[in-house]
């Protein structure tokens, strides 16, 4: 039997509604037959009448619905289309679900799912990765799992926290990803794995440029580097300790992600090594993002557009040879 | 009427920026070519800035009592044409960038590079930012990553420790794993923590040695020393002679021991120097302080304390700090001649070998004669001093101690 | 049609109900939209009625119907073949840049 990244989340919401009537799904076309534009709620409509909601096409007023249920004692999970989608609920998400707890003492525990990144031909706003925007805000929880496994219990942890939880789905891992089996438990939130031990170099990463930083780590093992790659799991809260552990062990650090470059999760990991670990550095620490335009349409530009394994080779020998 | 910047100028090699203590016009004022207009100061100095033109006085920017960096504009000169034409090619603008010069049209829209900064340098070489220069980034043998650092400064190693390590890094810089690499191999070599002397000894020849030292040698005719020598109670052994001598000519010359301290010739004002004296596990160098005015006989008396005290372990490093010149008796190992190395704070340092029967070309009696001959080294601080005169000092040594009686 | 559409009054908005009569996309098979609902009057072709307005009111006749038919035709072949004519980008030539005003493009890595 195996089990695909999409199918994990799918399983983790009907363990969520099977194991907690105060939790419901809400989101387009998520209801009836059409289970989701990704199928990520394939069938939940029908085991579960009454939880899995259709919502018009205005992400303002699903989160704001959301955030008002959850107030009220809801765990309402929102399915948003496409991450790029989340813009327009911004305000509910940063200033209604973000400041709550800060200003009244009651925590608003939603939990929103973006489809995040992009497949081939999807453009500008049907591929975006946006946990930078969100770990920027104080109030959220941005988890970024990378592996069927955390793609179940994180999503499962998700809706356990009271706080409100921006779970960024990869889009491309939902049908290229699987795994044998799901797990009964996992690390939790807050904590990075290492996905590959190493010790010449140390590549911290999220969800899928996760995978091609281990990709890398197999393309340089027959040159004789050993790399590390740090799956960091949620990027806020962010492992510091794994991450500098990690560079003291290696002396040099890459950093990867797949949002736009000016600030965000690489800029964040960066700076937190270089101030709290400038003494474990060997060489100057690098990272590696999309580029600083939109995100192309044409399949060709839209594959240059975000790092890929042969880039991130090639910035990880540059480093090693440092 | 156009205008002409006042620029703040470069006011020296190190001088980054200035602070301003006086404004001689206001706007208005008439002015004429390079006349001076504010004073300002810098930690070395006031100084005057001029204007760059005739003309009058359109505004000053800047305010008293405020510092400023070198390039900062402190004003404006209303001029004629003419002169503003002269300074609109020489006056320092704003880093330059390259733009296209227009857009091109949507349907011949080209390829073109969007990245294309260009910084104009104001004096034509080296980054600069805002008019103050920027370190180029250091690379290559002598990088010592922050890693590398902190792990040298757990060990308490210094870079002449690394210098026995072939680093694997860019521009064959030693990298972490270098370091790591090397430490390992020296685990598994007996080794013991090194004295208090020793470390001491490492540390004070490490930091001579940054300097350019440099020896030069000849020989010494000992027989008159040793005749001398005789004749005294108790006997100063050859060493304290050269002590005497050097102490002597340096007296003579006291500029052959001044120092170099950046861009200062310094000079001592007393002529101490110093004599090795071996204590149990590492050479001491005591200070016999104006060894020009001590006689040999309290020279004599003097060493032989020193040679109690260095016994005893009781020579501090008060004793032996101060000297302008040290002699090193290593002919009593039985050495005939070497390349000693100045003590850090000292510029000279005085060989002297074992004394060794040969013969020797006498011109009068046009034969060989035997003779107790010593080779006498002058090692030196090159930059204090050249050949000639390390020659002429060494040259009058010789001389002297050719002559005992005089000293 | 509101006849104000044609009067020189400040901008009229003109709210249409019309079916989609289409997925939203490749993958959507628009399997949700029922018979019944195909059936109803907004569910129409708008294109295939307003042809069958301009017949009816005889606006134009059917061979300049027919005229513009191809002409539209022609220009969205030409389109086409204009877009599968011109060479595909390629992502290490491309120019990567977002600004028009060139000269403030921010310098995040130094390639």
């Amino acid at each position: 039997m195996s089990i695909t990244y999409l199918e994990a989340i799918r399983e983790a919401q009907a363990k969520l509604l099977r194991d907690d009537e105060r939790v419901f799904i809400y989101g387009q076309d998520v209801g009836g037959a059409f289970g989701g534009a990704f199928k990520a709620t394939k069938g939940l409509a029908k085991e579960f009448p009454g939880r899995v909601l259709n919502t018009p096409i205005s992400e303002d007023a699903m989160v704001g619905t959301a955030i008002g249920a959850a107030i009220e004692g809801m765990r309402p999970i929102v399915e948003m289309q496409f991450a790029d989608f989340s813009s327009i609920a911004l305000n509910q998400i940063l200033n209604n679900a973000g400041t709550h707890y800060w200003r009244t003492n009651m925590p608003v525990p939603i939990t929103v799912r973006l489809p995040s990144g992009g497949t081939k031909g999807s453009g500008p706003f049907h591929s975006q990765s946006m946990e930078s925007i969100y770990a920027h805000y104080p109030g959220l929880i941005v988890m970024t799992p990378a592996t069927v496994e955390d793609a179940y219990t994180m999503l499962i942890e998700a809706v356990a926290i009271d706080d409100p939880v921006v779970y960024c789905e990869h889009k491309y891992l939902y049908y290229h990803l699987k795994a044998d089996k799901l797990p009964t438990e996992g690390l939790p939130t807050g904590r990075a794995r290492i996905a590959r031990e190493g010790r010449d170099l140390t590549i911290v990463s999220y969800s899928a440029m996760m995978h091609e930083a281990l990709a890398v780590a197999e393309q340089l093992a027959p040159d004789g580097f050993e790399i590390e790659v740090v799956d960091l799991r949620s990027v806020k809260p962010l492992d510091t300790d794994t991450v500098l552990a990690s560079v003291a062990r290696t002396g040099r650090l890459l950093c990867v992600g797949e949002s736009f470059p000016w600030g965000g999760v690489t800029a964040e990991v960066i700076a937190r090594v270089t101030a709290e670990g400038f003494h474990l550095l060997d060489a100057a620490p690098q990272r590696l993002n999309a580029k600083d335009t939109p995100i192309p349409y044409h399949p060709n530009l839209w594959s240059a557009h975000k790092p890929n394994a042969k880039e991130i080779g090639r910035k990880a020998r540059a480093l090693l040879r440092e | 009427m156009p205008q002409v910047p006042i620029i703040m100028p470069q006011l020296g090699e190190s001088i980054a920026e200035a602070t301003i203590v006086d404004i001689k016009v206001k706007p208005g004022d008439e002015v004429a070519d390079d006349q001076e207009i504010i004073e300002v100061e810098t930690n070395k100095a006031v100084m005057g800035v001029t204007t760059p033109c005739k003309g009058k006085i359109a505004q000053i920017t800047v305010q008293l009592k405020e510092t400023y960096p070198v390039g900062a504009v402190l004003g404006y000169v209303e001029a004629s044409e003419a002169d503003a034409a002269r300074f609109a090619k020489h006056a320092p603008t704003a880093p330059q960038r390259e733009v296209a010069e227009e857009i091109p049209a949507r349907a011949d829209q080209e390829v073109a590079p969007a990245r294309q900064k260009k910084i104009a340098a104001r004096d034509g070489d080296g980054a600069r930012a805002g008019g103050l220069p920027v370190p180029v980034a250091v690379k290559g043998a002598t990088f010592m990553s922050p890693r590398v650092r902190a792990r040298m400064a757990e060990l308490q190693l210094t870079t002449a420790d690394l210098a026995g390590i072939m680093g694997t890094g860019a521009g064959n810089r030693v990298t972490i794993k270098d370091l790591e690499n090397f430490l390992q191999k020296i685990e598994n070599q007996t080794a013991q923590e090194a004295s208090a002397i020793r470390a001491g000894v490492a540390d004070a020849m490490r930091r001579s040695w940054t300097r350019p030292l440099s020896t030069i040698g000849s020989s010494v005719n000992l027989d008159l020393v040793l005749q001398d020598r005789q004749s005294r109670d108790p006997k100063p052994g050859p060493g304290l002679y050269a002590v005497r001598a050097l102490a002597l000519a340096l007296a003579e010359t006291p500029a052959a021991a001044a120092k170099l301290i950046g861009n200062r010739v310094v000079q001592s004002n007393s002529i101490d120097v110093g004599i090795a004296v071996e204590a149990e596990d590492g050479i001491m160098v005591p200070v016999i302080r104006a060894a020009d005015k001590t006689s040999l006989a309290d020279l004599t008396a003097k060493y032989k304390e020193l040679v109690d005290l260095g016994r005893q372990r009781r020579i501090s490093p008060d004793m032996q700090a101060g000297g302008v010149a040290t002699v090193s008796n290593f002919g009593t190992f039985g050495m005939e001649w070497g390349t000693p190395i100045p003590l850090p704070d000292q510029t000279l340092l005085l060989g002297l070998g074992a004394g060794k029967k040969v013969p020797s070309w006498d011109e009068e009696k046009k034969e060989f004669v035997p003779r107790t001959e010593a080779q006498i080294t002058l090692s030196f601080d090159h930059r204090s001093i050249d050949g000639g005169g390390a020659g002429r000092l060494l040259k009058r040594v010789i001389e002297l101690l050719e002559a005992p009686k005089q000293l | 049609m509101p006849r104000s559409g044609r009067s020189r009054d400040p901008p009229q908005l003109v709210v249409a109900s019309v079916l989609r009569l289409s997925g939203h996309g490749e993958h959507d098979d628009a399997s949700y939209v029922t018979e019944e609902i195909k059936r109803e009057p907004f569910a129409r072709d708008c294109l295939k009625v307003a042809e069958q307005t301009i017949a009816d009111l005889k606006l134009a006749d059917a061979e300049t119907l027919a005229e513009w038919r191809k002409e539209a035709a022609a220009k969205v072949d030409e389109a086409i073949a204009t877009a599968q004519k011109e060479a595909p980008p390629e992502g290490d030539k491309e120019d990567w840049c977002a600004l028009s005003t060139r000269d403030l493009v921010d310098q995040l890595e130094n390639d």
